[in-house]
């Protein structure tokens, strides 16, 4: 029999999503037995990450089997890993100070957004000033269109 | 049915809000479906916070609508730069690039138009006579057949959607698994929480699907933000289709609607299995199959007519079952219980204003549709220039400001940025986000509906298999899951009969 290398991202996702039915199941060990049927609270959940473990357990076997078919090239350009990490971290630090009300929603929002855009079209001074035309009048209408208009709290 | 009903919710369309933003849903949707890298389904998730003050009517006026113009909008982008601005339009890639590419633009996007016009409009009068008779068939589905039936929907959109069926099934369950944290309805016991309080009131659609659609593809978009495009310029020549084109034509319109709707109507399966279906059998049926791929006009038409077609189909399980029929369904669906309305059979007695609304727009939206994109597609096509670095961060914080306006608590936008990440986690590992989305909207429904069952039987899971409809829905379920295993089982076994014939000519 030939045993295949599983590619890596599935290897990550059985991982990962074992590891979540496995929690699943623990938990629900807590859940009282079933009174007015014979699933009670724990059935679904319980019912759920064995389906997710068994799904898990077959595609590890089928990935280890069955030859992987080869993944489409990616282009002729460079994929920008560290750029998505970098403005997802600049969400997270923007909602954990609107969170902490460091700042206030229309501070905070000009922030991110400048630094965002700076971010992804790189530091010239072009791009500033569309960044900060663009944040200034974006976070000031956006506030008035809630507050005003629609009536939505913002962060 | 009720036509009495209809011609008042087509004439309130007429009146000055719900009409402007009947026409402000369609031009957003062309717009967003225009723009690849962004989706309808992001841009109504997105307009959701939008609609909490809303009346019910005027709400649903401007998702419906939305829906029709980004279908339509995908158009755009994959007859210009040979990217769909959804996947339901990377059908009309294959013809609509190269004819434009041939020097007729015009003449590509004219015909994707048209027949994205012609398959609504047909779809519509489906929706319209259909909806009535099924709600009114389906007030008789007991619990197992709403069980069986929800399960047959989940197996549907994970067996043809993109990718693995077995991904397809794990991304139906862990949504099916997002949406049991909390209070558990039936016995008001508090379950999956870990002793987390936040987790009590359970994970709520918006900041779930805003994160898995809209942060997770923006998350991706920029990742590769550095691809390059091939585009075409836009020339209006040939936009306008003459009675010869509609009347040869006219064969591939109606059967491509017709595949087009009636995939709609199954619960789950989304547009672009619809334009698949649709031109593949117009290559089929087609007397000079080697010319489709190169720009024929029976390609264009085939995919354009059958996904907007799949609009209209999947609105009828919606409207009549409370079962989506693809993504953008699930998110109305979500759009529904937000304004307190449960979609489903009792609709018809409980909001019929509703229900004609949802049918009214539908229609009319086409003839909008229509009419902005033959006057304005110059206009959109230059908007799909917009450079992507101030598109994605004024994304993010209106992601930010969704999340937040729907129960004012920041815990939502942190679960939105959490399945942002599991998104994209799914995206990378090629998990199909549809079933996530559809377990996640149907899991509440599917499990009261299991319990209230069994709970009538006495434990006996026996009336799934001796109910007839109940029946009927579970053999489809498992015909459908089996059948992947038994199409690869096919080709493996094809396969080694071709390796063993070669190895015999070879000696």
């Amino acid at each position: 029999m030939n045993i295949q290398r599983p590619p890596r991202e599935n290897l990550w996702l059985v991982a990962l999503v074992s590891l979540v039915s496995i929690a699943v199941l623990i938990d629900t060990r807590t859940l009282s037995p079933a009174r007015y049927d014979p699933l009670g609270a724990a059935g679904v959940p319980v019912g759920i990450a064995a389906g997710l473990l068994a799904l898990c357990a077959l595609m590890l076997v089928r990935d280890l089997l069955v030859p992987a078919t080869a993944r489409a090239a990616n282009g002729d350009y460079r994929r920008r890993h560290g750029l998505a990490l970098a403005v997802m971290l600049e969400t997270v630090a923007y909602v954990a100070v609107l969170d902490l009300a460091l700042l206030g929603f229309l501070e905070a929002t000009m922030a991110f957004l400048i630094v965002a855009i700076v971010t992804m079209a790189g530091y010239d001074r072009r791009t500033l000033v569309g960044a900060v035309a663009l944040s200034v009048t974006l976070s000031m209408s956006v506030t008035w269109l809630f507050t005003r208009v629609l009536f939505i709290d913002l962060p | 049915m009720d036509i009495a009903g209809l011609l008042d919710a087509i004439l309130l369309l007429f009146t000055p809000l719900p009409f402007a933003l009947m026409v402000l849903g369609v031009v957003l949707g062309i717009v967003v479906g225009a723009i690849p890298g962004l989706t309808g389904s992001m841009l109504i998730t997105l307009t959701l916070p939008l609609t909490f003050y809303m009346q019910s009517v005027n709400a649903i006026v401007l998702l419906v609508a939305m829906y029709v113009g980004a279908v339509s909008g995908a158009l755009i982008g994959a007859t210009l730069l040979r990217i769909p601005g959804t996947p339901a339009s990377i059908m009309t890639t294959f013809d609509g690039f190269p004819m434009a590419r041939d020097g007729n633009p015009g003449r590509a996007l004219g015909l994707g138009i048209s027949a994205s016009f012609f398959g609504g409009v047909l779809s519509w009068f489906f929706l319209w006579l259909l909806t009535p008779q099924l709600a009114r068939f389906s007030i008789a589905f007991g619990p197992f057949e709403l069980f069986s039936l929800v399960l047959m929907a989940l197996v549907l959109i994970a067996s043809v959607s993109e990718g693995s069926f077995v991904k397809g099934l794990i991304s139906g369950l862990l949504g099916i698994m997002v949406a049991l944290p909390g209070i558990e309805a039936a016995t008001g016991e508090v379950r999956l929480t870990f002793g987390w309080f936040p987790l009590l009131g359970g994970l709520q659609l918006l900041p779930v699907l805003l994160g898995i659609f809209a942060v997770s593809q923006i998350l991706e978009d920029i990742i590769d933000i550095d691809s390059r495009r091939d585009s075409v310029p836009f020339s209006r020549h040939g936009i306008l289709m003459s009675t010869r084109d509609w009347l040869r034509n006219g064969v591939n319109l109606v059967r491509s609607s017709l595949i087009g709707t009636w995939v709609g109507i199954l619960p789950g399966v989304g547009a672009s299995v619809g334009s698949i279906m649709a031109y593949t059998t117009a290559r089929n049926m087609s007397r000079t199959p080697e010319r489709f791929g190169t720009g024929t006009e029976e390609g264009i038409v085939a995919s354009e007519a059958a996904n907007n077609a799949t609009i209209g189909g999947a609105l009828i399980p919606l409207i009549a079952l409370g079962i989506p029929g693809s993504v953008i369904d699930a998110i109305l669906i979500g759009a529904l219980m937000i304004h307190n309305i449960q979609p489903g059979p009792m609709l018809f007695n409980s909001h019929p204003e509703l229900v004609n609304a949802i049918i009214g727009v539908f229609l009319v939206a086409n003839f909008v549709m229509f009419a902005i994109m033959l006057g304005a597609v110059g206009w959109i096509a230059r908007l799909m220039a917009v450079p992507r670095h101030f598109l994605f961060p004024a994304i993010m914080m209106f992601c930010v400001i969704g999340s937040f306006a729907l129960g004012n608590r920041m815990f939502d936008v942190w679960v939105m940025l959490f399945f942002g990440v599991v998104g994209l986690g799914l995206r990378k590992a090629r998990v199909p986000l549809g079933p996530f989305v559809i377990g996640f909207v149907l899991a509440p429904i599917a499990e009261l509906e299991l319990r209230t069952g069994l709970q009538a039987s006495a434990g006996s899971l026996m009336p799934l298999v001796t109910r007839p409809l109940a029946c009927t829905f579970m053999v489809v379920s498992l015909t459908m899951a089996a059948w992947p295993f038994y199409r690869d089982h096919m080709r493996k076994r094809a396969s080694n009969r071709a390796t063993t014939a070669g190895d015999g000519t070879v000696c």
